[in-house]
């Protein structure tokens, strides 16, 4: 009845908040440097097992392994972004989707080896005990997700609205050459984009990583993340969180009213139906067509 | 007198012999005076990699204990380990090559029903003895296949079975509903269970599917929650099966949860975190891994010794405690084989063995025409402070 | 000239393995043959057409289960299925291509990704594929005669591949695909020289997929199973990585890669846990210092003529 729709409004909305903050990552990449990071579930994943390291092997307290992933976590990016996709920058766009997948599998089979393919207990940052509220379940550490995922759009926003490097960002993405004109130089956008991002990886995969339970595949998690950023239009990232959300509403209320096997084929669907439908203007970058 | 007669019969009665005798008779490949060539076959990268990382270690500190211990019949165990990679196309060529190009005697493993199902008509027509220690397809020994034995792992079927005595007989309201993966191990899990449910009868029950990859399932959950079920089998992989448990707990379902032995890895509780206290997993065997019988301590003491780096991921694992067992039980059959040591003999000497205890995992019993080692599970509950202990009654699928 | 050479050396490898490699050798030669030749299709679509495609596995899942299903619910000989299905796969990629006519980059990978999750789906849960438990591939019989020891079927894969790789070979070297590439470098230009854009891509997305299909059959016989993990998005991945380590603009290309992802995993195997990860980073490593893929080590030799040609003020014919 009601409770019942709310309910699943609730529950698909903190689904739909990790397809978000998935979603996020990504947009950011693409309008940023024009790459969609295939490996970016795979970057999630090895922050989480980053703090679960500096936790049980460095003994170190839950604050600073936090800080040490999200740290490391950046620096990984940036070596990413330096070694690999900026050679790579002036090739057929084949060439950097394909280094992104060879690297999330790279680090997806490392850390299997190294930390072994049995799941890993990560800690809730908050309590897993629900209020009941009129007979709804609220559960804190699921709405740190949906917190988080809020969070961080806003901070990302204020970041390219109102601070003179977000902007200097846009500008660059905007136009690469205006950019080098009035004198920001696009290598440190594009390497401070993908540091953000990778930060970013770990932040989410934290949040996340105690509900899904951690093994090195979790970074297949990822392609919900695709779904939700077509779904909002890989134009803007309140539209990534917009999509994110609206994808888990929509698979709750389909797997309750419908039937559960169609969970899946929803967000399939989703991304051809919108993908195909929509017309190509809506792109974010002008493409200058070379010819 | 011996007349003409009884020559001829003898003659051909002998002839007869001789020409009935296998094509394993007198197969000795892999066999010198003073070694025996073992392969070992299993995952060791890709996604089913816990089960084969967990058959080369359990199996390698058997085989190098066993040398240690002098070797078997005067010969030493060699053995070489190959990566079936989670694939089905690898584990075949991994086959071959163990096989046809590295020559074993018999091949220990494969660890994954991806890689093993595949494998069986190959399997089946080559002549190699095939000990499993881990998967749990009943696609392999049912129906028997000469060359094909596994020992100490609970077969899918059985366990369905188990699991549905075991429901029935605890369930107040007669009504179960079963969440289960969307796959093969969850379909086929499913089935078993309703199936035996259904013979049993005066049973209601209800189903629900879900993806290994999701990680909501409040629309199952509620749908539950509004039947009358009052035992929840949730039948999946350790990951989804944590967040259906947890949220199962957070949405307020009257259910007692029963999971498949998927969910009965030492791990497992923890990842679920404090609402995995009172549900029950099936296991296949008494043996608790962190127990503490005297064969599974020495056991225990020995892998971390033997294994600092997989000590640290808290293990040794069920996965490495079932190849353990599965490896003494090999050993044994090459034992029992004798020194004048083939192919045929192995396999008739594996034929033999009836409740051979290991004291790590279960008892086995092969013979002519049963190749399934051990048909028998247990339940396990988890305890206030997460801790696990096995409920002491003894479930048989026979 | 490197060309001829290559073609000369992969038929001799074909023919004397026979003679000279034992089982497993053998087998494995086989699915280099048979991987390259799917890999061909993705090559023809991607590395001359432009067009990204993450569902080459998805095509060789029609073939394959398409080939298998015909010979078991309506006795159509696996040897005529095989092509059968491959048409069929054709028509499906003829579709996809129509559906995303408008799409490029990124957009078609996540399109042809979504396609690849669905069949994937599709398999897994209908009935008659066997969901996800799979279907044993029968043998083939000719004539009566049972063709299941592995020389025979040694000897059909090969021919299948070699027939897909040198039809793909001849494709790019075609009318055909000097207006594919034309298309990849521009769409403009190439419209404005004639090429009509829809029909090319529709056409160059359904060679793709027969190639894959048919080549796909064939592979189905020397793996014997179909097995649904076989046709997931990872190995429609691990397609893009062979075209991509190999070199993208030639089969041969596609060859190379293929050889170098079925043995160099055997030679690391002593690595164990980490082979994967060594074999990524391999491939990482690869991309970014060859992104022309390892083909193009021998056209060092005709860039370096044509660049000595230029220094002399000869134009290289």
């Amino acid at each position: 009845m009601v409770s019942t729709f709310i309910q699943l409004l609730l529950s698909g909305a903190i689904a739909g908040s990790v397809y978000a903050l998935l979603a996020i990552g990504l947009v950011l990449i693409h309008n940023g440097t024009g790459v969609v990071n295939f490996g970016f579930g795979d970057q999630l994943m090895v922050g989480v097992y980053i703090l679960v390291f500096a936790q049980q092997f460095l003994g170190l307290a839950l604050p600073p392994a936090i800080l040490v992933a999200v740290i490391v976590s950046g620096l990984l990016g940036l070596a990413i972004q330096s070694l690999v996709m900026t050679p790579l920058r002036n090739r057929p766009v084949l060439i950097p989707i394909v280094a992104t997948i060879a690297i999330g599998a790279a680090l997806r089979e490392g850390v299997r080896a190294f930390m072994g393919p049995n799941p890993w207990p990560v800690p809730f940052l908050l309590s897993t005990s629900p209020y009941r509220i009129g007979g709804i379940s609220i559960v804190p550490s699921d709405l740190a997700i949906l917190g988080t995922a809020i969070v961080i759009m806003a901070c990302l926003y204020v970041f390219f609205e109102f601070t003179r490097y977000g902007q200097a960002i846009l500008a660059a993405c905007a136009n690469p050459t205006g950019a080098l004109i009035v004198g920001i130089p696009a290598g440190t956008t594009t390497t401070g984009i993908w540091v953000l991002s990778s930060m970013l990886a770990a932040i989410a995969g934290i949040v996340i990583a105690p509900l899904t339970t951690l093994t090195p595949d979790i970074g297949l998690i990822a392609i919900k993340g695709f779904a939700a950023a077509v779904l909002g239009g890989f134009a803007s990232l309140p539209g990534a969180v917009v999509g994110g959300i609206l994808l888990g509403i929509i698979e709750a209320l389909a797997g309750y009213y419908i039937s559960s096997a169609m969970k899946d084929i929803v967000s399939y669907a989703i991304l051809i139906g919108v993908i195909v439908l929509l017309p190509s203007g809506l792109f974010n970058r002008v493409s200058v067509r070379k010819v | 007198m011996v007349t003409r007669r009884e020559i001829l019969k003898v003659a051909g009665g002998a002839m007869v012999l001789v020409a009935t005798k296998s094509a394993y008779a007198a197969d000795a490949t892999g066999v010198t005076d003073d070694k025996i060539k073992l392969g070992i076959l299993g995952d060791l990268t890709g996604h089913a990699a816990h089960w084969g990382t967990g058959n080369l270690a359990g199996g390698t500190l058997a085989f190098e204990e066993i040398n240690a211990a002098g070797g078997i019949n005067g010969r030493k165990l060699e053995w070489i380990s190959v990566d079936s990679e989670s694939s089905a196309p690898k584990g075949i060529a991994g086959f071959k090559r163990l096989v046809d190009q590295e020559k074993v005697f018999a091949i220990f493993g494969p660890t994954s029903s991806a890689v093993g199902v595949p494998l069986l008509k190959t399997m089946s027509s080559s002549s190699v003895p095939i000990f499993i220690p881990t998967f749990s397809s009943p696609l392999i020994t049912n129906p028997p296949v000469k060359n094909i034995f596994r020992s100490g792992t609970l077969n899918d079927a059985d366990q369905g079975r188990i699991i549905a005595d075991y429901v029935a007989g605890i369930s107040k309201k007669h009504s179960i509903a079963i969440m289960r993966q969307s796959d093969e191990y969850g379909k086929n899990g499913a089935t078993n269970v309703s199936n035996r449910l259904k013979e049993i009868g005066n049973v209601k029950i209800s189903e629900e599917q879900f993806n290994a990859s999701d990680t909501d399932f409040t629309s199952q959950l509620l749908r539950i929650r509004e039947s009358d079920a009052d035992i929840m089998v949730v039948y999946g992989y350790p990951a989804p099966s944590a967040i259906v448990m947890r949220q199962a707990k957070q949405l307020g379902l009257p259910v007692q949860i029963v999971g498949s032995t998927a969910t009965a890895s030492r791990t497992y509780a923890a990842t679920v975190g404090k609402e995995a206290v009172g549900t029950r997993s099936m296991t296949t065997t008494r043996y608790l891994p962190e127990g503490d019988s005297p064969e599974i301590v020495k056991f225990r003491k020995a892998f971390e010794a033997r294994f600092p780096e997989l000590a640290r991921q808290t293990r040794p694992e069920a996965t490495d405690q079932l190849a353990y067992h599965g490896a003494k039980t090999l050993i044994e059959g090459l034992r029992r084989a004798g020194r004048d040591l083939n192919r045929e003999g192995l396999i008739k000497a594996l034929e033999g063995l009836k409740d051979f205890e290991t004291g790590i995992a279960e008892p086995t019993t092969f013979g002519p025409d049963r190749r399934e080692g051990n048909r028998s599970g247990f339940v396990l509950e988890i305890k206030e402070d997460l801790s696990r202990t096995v409920l002491p009654k003894a479930y048989s699928a026979i | 000239m490197w060309g001829n050479l290559a073609w000369v050396l992969w038929l001799a490898i074909a023919a004397l393995a026979p003679f000279l490699a034992g089982q497993y050798l053998l087998y494995n030669i086989g699915i280099v043959a048979t991987t390259a030749a799917i890999v061909s299709g993705l090559t023809f679509l991607s590395g001359v057409a432009g067009l990204i495609s993450i569902a080459q596995s998805a095509f060789v899942a029609i073939g394959s289960y398409g080939a298998v299903l015909l010979q078991m619910h309506l006795g159509i000989p696996l040897l005529i299925g095989i092509p059968v299905a491959a048409a069929i796969a054709g028509v499906v990629g003829w579709l996809l291509g129509f559906l995303c006519l408008r799409l490029d980059g990124h957009y078609l990978a996540l399109v042809t990704l979504a396609f690849m999750g669905i069949v994937h789906y599709t398999i897994i849960n209908l009935d008659i594929t066997g969901g996800a438990v799979g279907l044993a591939v029968p043998s083939v019989t000719l004539f009566g005669f049972t063709l299941d020891s592995p020389m025979a079927i040694y000897v059909m894969a090969v021919t299948a591949s070699a027939i897909t790789l040198w039809s793909i070979d001849r494709l790019i070297h075609s009318r055909y695909g000097r207006m594919l590439r034309a298309l990849r470098q521009s769409d403009i230009a190439a419209v404005s020289l004639g090429a009509d854009r829809r029909s090319l891509r529709t056409m160059a997305l359904a060679t793709s997929a027969v190639a894959g299909g048919f080549a796909g059959g064939f592979q189905a016989l020397q793996l014997t199973y179909l097995d649904p993990q076989q046709f997931t998005i990872v190995t429609a991945v691990f397609y893009i990585a062979i075209m991509v380590v190999g070199g993208m603009r030639s089969v041969h290309g596609a060859i190379i890669g293929a050889a170098i992802f079925v043995f160099v995993p055997g030679f690391l195997s002593g690595l164990e846990h980490y082979m994967a990860f060594i074999l990524f980073f391999f491939v990482t490593v690869m991309i970014v210092v060859m992104p022309d893929g390892l083909v193009s080590i021998f056209s060092v030799g005709d860039r370096l003529s044509g660049w000595m040609a230029s220094r002399h003020g000869r134009k290289n014919a």
